[in-house]
C-alpha cells in the first residue's frame, strides 16, 4: 500500500500553517485526516499524483475552507476553557483561603477609615498599576520573542485572559482621581472589594491559571498507551 | 440528495455512530457515514470537524490522543452527558420523522 513520504507529509504542514492552524491539537487533527484520506484513495488507485488528490480532499472543506474550521474551533473552545478556568479559580477558595481573604478584605476597610486611609490608597493604586502593566507587557514581549509560546489553543487562551485585567486597570484609576471620602463606611467597603479582587485576579491570570497549564489540558486530552 | 435535509441531524448521526462504535477519529466517521448511507449522505469536513468541536466543548463527547503510524490521532467517544444527549436527540429525530409523515401520508378527510 502507498504511503506518504516525508516531502509530502511536510507539504500538508505547510499548508496548514500558511492557512494559520498553528494549534497543535487541531494541526495533528487535520493532517491525520489529510494523510488518512489520500492514502485511502491510493488504495483505490495508487498512480493518482499527491498533489490531485491533496487537492481534492482539501476542496471537500468547503467555501471556508480550514479557516473556517479554525474560526469555529476558537468560538466553541475558548467559552469552555474561560469556565473551565473560572471553575479551577473557584476551587482556590477554599479554607483556610476563605478566612485568609475575609481577614485581608476586613484589615483593608479598617485600614482606609484611617487617618492615613487615602495614602494607603493611592500606594495600593500606584503599586497595582505598575505590576499590572509591568506583567501585561512583559507578556507581550515573551509572546513576540517566543520565550512564552501557544502550542494549543488553550495556550492562547491563557495567555488572552490575562487581558481581562484591563478591566480594573479602568475601573481603578477612576477611584484614585474621584479622591473617595473613607468616612462613609459603604466607600471603604466597595474600595476594600475592588482592590482584592483586582490583586486576586492578578494572581490568577498572571501566576495561578499558567501554572495549572498542564492540569487544565491533562484533564481535556486524555493520552493513551 | 437535498443537503439541506440533512444539515441539522449532523449531531445526532455523529451521536448515534459514537454511541455504536464507543470510539472513533474525524475520518473514520465521515467514512462511516458514506459506506453506511451506500453514498447517499457525504459529510462535508467543513461541517463535521466544527460540529465535533462543538460537541467537545459542550462536553458531550470526549478527546483521547493515540500515537498510531507516526501521527498523533484524536479519538472522540460519548461521555456520560453524551449518552443522555444521544437519547434526547434520536427522540426528537424520531418526533420529527413522525410528524413528516403525517403530511407524507395524509388523512384524505383533511384535505
Amino acid at each position: 500500500m502507498r504511503k506518504l513520504t516525508a516531502e509530502e507529509q511536510s507539504n500538508i504542514i505547510n499548508v496548514l500553517e500558511k492557512k494559520e492552524i498553528i494549534y497543535k491539537d487541531l494541526q495533528d487533527e487535520l493532517f491525520d485526516h489529510f494523510s488518512c484520506a489520500i492514502e485511502d484513495k491510493w488504495q483505490e488507485d495508487a498512480t493518482l499524483s499527491f498533489t490531485e488528490v491533496f487537492h481534492d480532499e482539501y476542496k471537500k472543506f468547503g467555501i471556508f475552507g480550514l479557516p473556517g474550521v479554525l474560526e469555529e474551533r476558537e468560538k466553541s473552545l475558548s467559552k469552555h476553557y474561560i469556565k473551565v478556568f473560572l471553575k479551577l479559580c473557584l476551587e482556590w477558595f477554599k479554607l483556610p483561603k476563605i478566612i485568609l481573604s475575609l481577614f485581608v478584605i476586613v484589615a483593608m476597610i479598617f485600614t482606609f477609615r484611617e487617618t492615613y486611609g487615602l495614602y494607603v490608597f493611592k500606594a495600593l493604586t500606584t503599586l497595582y498599576l505598575l505590576f499590572t502593566v509591568y506583567s501585561l507587557i512583559l507578556k507581550m514581549y515573551k509572546r513576540k520573542t517566543h520565550k512564552e509560546s501557544i502550542v494549543y489553543l488553550l495556550d492562547k487562551v491563557i495567555y488572552q485572559q490575562s487581558f481581562m485585567n484591563a478591566f480594573f486597570i479602568y475601573i481603578i484609576p477612576q477611584f484614585y482621581t474621584a479622591t473617595p471620602n473613607f468616612n462613609k463606611p459603604i466607600t471603604a467597603i466597595l474600595i476594600a472589594l475592588i482592590f482584592f479582587f483586582a490583586f486576586q485576579f492578578n494572581y490568577f491570570s498572571f501566576y495561578y491559571i499558567p501554572k495549572n497549564r498542564d492540569k487544565c489540558f491533562k484533564q481535556y486530552y486524555k493520552i493513551a498507551n | 440528495m437535498n443537503k439541506k435535509l440533512y444539515k441539522g441531524s449532523l449531531q445526532t448521526i455523529i451521536l448515534k455512530l459514537l454511541e455504536k462504535e464507543e470510539k472513533m477519529y474525524g475520518y473514520q466517521i465521515c467514512k462511516a457515514v458514506k459506506e453506511m448511507s451506500n453514498n447517499e449522505i457525504k459529510i462535508t469536513e467543513g461541517a463535521l470537524y466544527p460540529t465535533l468541536h462543538k460537541l467537545e466543548a459542550n462536553e458531550i463527547i470526549e478527546v483521547e490522543l493515540k500515537k498510531v503510524e507516526g501521527r498523533t490521532r484524536k479519538y472522540y467517544k460519548l461521555t456520560e452527558k453524551g449518552i443522555e444527549e444521544t437519547v434526547n436527540k434520536t427522540e426528537e429525530l424520531k418526533a420529527f420523522i413522525e410528524n413528516m409523515q403525517i403530511f407524507l401520508n395524509p388523512n384524505p378527510k383533511l384535505i
